[in-house]
């Protein structure tokens, strides 16, 4: 039987950084996905009757693991732990799991695959248990690049895992989204997945790729949005890497170094976020053009405050400056130096306008994708 | 006889564009002067015993007024002793002697500088013949006080032509107080005529040198403790001054909550400059010159927010970025100039080289030393 779930990546619209320091954020969903394939065997099958294999198709890369080997090492406390009380993974367990990881000898520049293994094993066994079967994730978002990529593996992973249990198989051809109380559920143990992986998450992304759709956040309050408006975006990676981590702590540093400066920063990029909020979700009389028009201004201020806090760098001026020529107004998006930057495409905008941009961004060895914004979540189909 | 007189440009360190909403301004004096020959006519020489003349000698340029056309045209009030402001009447009639000299098409845009020439020799000195040299190092419009420090210069040459004692050092010296305070009136009638509303800060740094601290037409000078030289690139790029500025409060009027922030960022960054350059702690110039860095840094950030940078200012901040060396726009963006600061440990080679990337785009380069003297005088 196969069970497949899909889940989408995340752009942050405005108040990555700042948001660390108590201004609001929005992120929407984007439709790029993360594809889960679950497949179980039958009973009486022979083959992979015993054991639970990963497979990384963009990557070619198999893991496996007999089900009798999981049982040795990962710990079963039917007390603690049950599909429906999503539990986080203790550090013992933890070490237990990341021993069944290095067993698969993973290639040394794959290295960085380990948490998301890691976390496949524990997502797995603490909602399926330890039943044999065969997992294919293929993903159209590219790793590490702030697009969310982690959390919608979390998300499609756990949706199948969730789906793969709900008796009442008889729903209709193609994707469709869970109910409430399974949405609930899936995003508590994403966001379970996502500390294996990340530490401490923020619980952004996984609420997104569950829900869908735009979210607003604040202090630790997620409050989801109801978008009113089409958004379009070019999304460019830069496919320069960077060290999230010490991004984050310069801002911090210079916010020590100058307080009141800084402090203002992020109050003008909370003004942001809960304007764009405004916007986004209004029902005015206003125009979507105007809408854009509005929209791309903050992008274009929230920029320059990124730029203040000193989370820019070069590949993105070339992406911003180059989008500029074409009249567009850029953003990144996420932790910068580096990485993803948005380019609004405005209802109005000519596709050759937009290809010609790709053309030039292509030239310098980046990567575009274009996406509808503030679409569907996690979905499912039989 | 012959009297000189000198006035620097300026820049502004930060500020601009918030200044116009409220926020603090850090400006600084350049050492690139306006410099102001005035050559009054022996009794007996017949020659231009009886005329006015400007000579634009970087224009090579001269224009030539007989006395007696001047005393036709322009009003004679003999309680002008004390600065006062240019009346629309006088303007016209003194716009009709200026029409007279027909002015190259290109250039026209000197109009407004002559103009006040004639009001600012003849409120000084009356309707006296001489000729008056203006020679500068300093680009016009781009933003770095050329109008002031013209009036600032003009204005210290008639004041020091009335000054009885001259028996001064020899070389370049300031004015006393009482005399700056004067000087700095007149200069700044002469730029009302040049830009109809200034806001004071440019004449006020020419006159008087150093830096000084604006915020709500308060403008307060401040003592420098540390050196500072600063690469100053003109990207030559002409822009809308008044236009830059109505798109930044344009912006304002959509976006009031995000744009108040912005400007509470840039007064706090002005007021913590000004602190550090006036700073008599036990803090290295090393250690002032990296706040100073990430002000500026911070600074720019937000007039890109504002909306004022433009693509050559990004080019030369990527280019100057690419020898680790910091810059920001300077005055009112959308072209114009930016200033890299130099820190007392670069090396000569990386300047050269930097400036010889940035030379190659076609902008021009010039290396400054910030807060030097203001208004000088020679005998």
């Amino acid at each position: 039987m196969e069970v497949k779930a899909r889940a989408p990546g995340k752009i942050i619209l405005a108040g990555e950084h700042a948001v660390v320091h108590g201004s609001t954020a929005v992120a929407a969903a984007i439709d790029l996905y993360t594809y889960v394939t679950l497949r179980f065997p039958l009973q009486a099958a022979a083959e992979n009757n015993d054991r639970l294999t990963l497979q990384l198709k963009d990557l070619s890369l198999e893991f496996s693991w007999s089900v009798s080997r999981l049982k040795e090492v990962i710990p079963f406390d039917s007390n603690t732990s049950s599909p429906s009380t999503p539990a986080s993974c203790s550090g013992e367990t933890l070490k237990s799991i990341a021993v069944l990881v290095e067993e698969q000898n993973i290639p040394e520049e794959k290295i960085w695959l380990s948490s998301g293994i890691s976390t496949f094993l524990w997502l797995y066994t603490s909602i399926r248990g330890f039943n044999p079967a065969t997992v294919i994730i293929t993903t159209e978002l590219p790793y590490g690049s702030g697009l969310g990529s982690s959390a919608a593996f979390c998300v499609a992973l756990t949706s199948a895992l969730i789906a793969s249990s709900i008796s009442d198989k008889t729903r209709g051809e193609g994707w469709c989204s869970l109910d409430e109380t399974n949405l609930e559920l899936l995003n508590k143990w994403a966001f379970e997945g996502e500390k294996i992986i990340h530490g401490k998450p923020s619980g952004i992304d996984n609420t997104v790729s569950a829900y869908g759709n735009m979210i607003k956040f604040c202090s630790g309050e997620i409050t989801r949005l109801q978008s009113n408006m089409p958004l379009r975006m070019l999304i460019t990676n830069t496919k320069v890497g960077r060290n999230t981590k010490a991004l984050v702590s310069g801002v911090s540093e210079r916010t020590l170094r100058h307080p009141d400066a800084m402090k203002s920063v992020f109050n003008a990029v909370d003004s942001i976020s809960k304007e764009l909020a405004a916007i986004i979700q209004s029902k005015d009389e206003v125009s979507v053009t105007e809408k854009e028009e509005s929209i791309k201004e903050l992008m274009e201020i929230n920029q320059g405050l990124l730029q203040s806090m000193g989370v820019s760098h070069s590949s993105i001026d070339t992406v911003i400056r180059t989008t500029l020529k074409h009249k567009l107004t850029s953003k990144l998006t996420g932790a910068g130096g580096g990485g993803c930057v948005l380019t609004l495409l405005p209802t109005v905008v000519s596709g050759t306008v937009v290809d010609k941009a790709v053309e030039e961004l292509e030239s310098y060895g980046f990567q575009c994708f274009t996406a509808s914004i503030g679409g569907n979540g996690a979905e499912i189909c039989f």
